[in-house]
């Protein structure tokens, strides 16, 4: 059975979702990157997440009304693993933020901090690496829709368009 | 109405992300602050290196681990479930009886 076409909208919310994980990896990865850019990815990255979390609004708002009623054990540990997600993402974010070099100070316009706060460094290390654990996690629960959605936006590439 | 709904909504999550600031400052401060690693301060290098590339993949490739396993703990399957899956078996273990 050939998938049907994709929408505009599920086009946006794919190409959106495959660039926070491609953002994702590249924030991990201070020495690809370099402090520069990894700060105004960091910062670049927020009106994403943002954009991810308002177009999947209806669930949000449909899981945090049925939470505490009628809902699957499955899908409870999924809104708290979302929960946990966005969570762990804003700390990473705010640590971040904290320890900026150079994107804060520019867009502020003051100095940067003469030392490095290690605790902030630390914690942004930690949260960012339990963040990259929440994303896998989030993943293994949107694969059905992942390969749905993949299967109807490369339709054509996969044989289905005849 | 729309526009609303919308600053609403970022309202919600602008709450939702104090919140979890507030907790990460709480926690904060019953950590200690650690002594500086060495290799710490190497990381920091300003412009980006290009060579360093492979560790984009690998970063790829903890995210898929953890998606495989994340799938294996919560026992979802990579597969659609079977649609026969999840009706009731008769094992036909009791007599039928008469209507009364």
């Amino acid at each position: 059975m050939a998938a049907k076409p994709a929408s505009s909208r599920l086009k946006i919310i794919f190409w959106l979702d495959a660039a926070l994980l491609v953002s994702v990896c590249a924030l991990q990865t201070l020495h690809f990157t370099g402090l520069v850019l990894h700060e105004w990815l960091g910062i670049a990255v927020v009106p994403l997440i943002l954009l991810h979390l308002l177009l999947a609004w209806s669930w949000i708002a449909a899981e945090t009304r049925r939470f505490f009623t009628s809902q699957s054990l499955r899908s409870r540990v999924n809104y708290l693993l979302n929960l946990c997600l966005f969570g762990a993402i804003t700390a990473a974010m705010y640590s971040g933020l904290l320890i900026s070099q150079m994107a804060v100070p520019a867009i502020t316009g003051s100095k940067p901090a003469p030392y490095m706060d290690w605790k902030w460094d630390k914690l942004h290390s930690d949260f960012s690496a339990i963040a990259v654990i929440l994303v896998g996690l989030h993943l293994a629960f949107n694969w059905e829709w992942i390969l749905a959605a993949g299967e109807r936006i490369f339709r054509r590439f996969l044989g289905g368009d005849r | 109405m729309k526009f609303i709904r919308l600053l609403s909504r970022l309202a919600v999550l602008s709450l939702l992300a104090t919140a979890f600031v507030l907790l990460t400052s709480l926690y904060a401060r019953s950590v200690r602050t650690p002594s500086p690693l060495p290799q710490w301060k190497l990381h920091r290098r300003s412009a980006p290196q290009l060579t360093q590339f492979p560790e984009v993949l690998g970063e790829g490739i903890l995210i898929a681990v953890c998606a495989v396993a994340g799938r294996l703990v919560f026992r979802l399957r990579l597969a659609p479930a079977p649609r026969t899956e999840g009706q009731l078996i008769s094992l036909s273990l009791r007599h039928k009886t008469p209507d009364r």
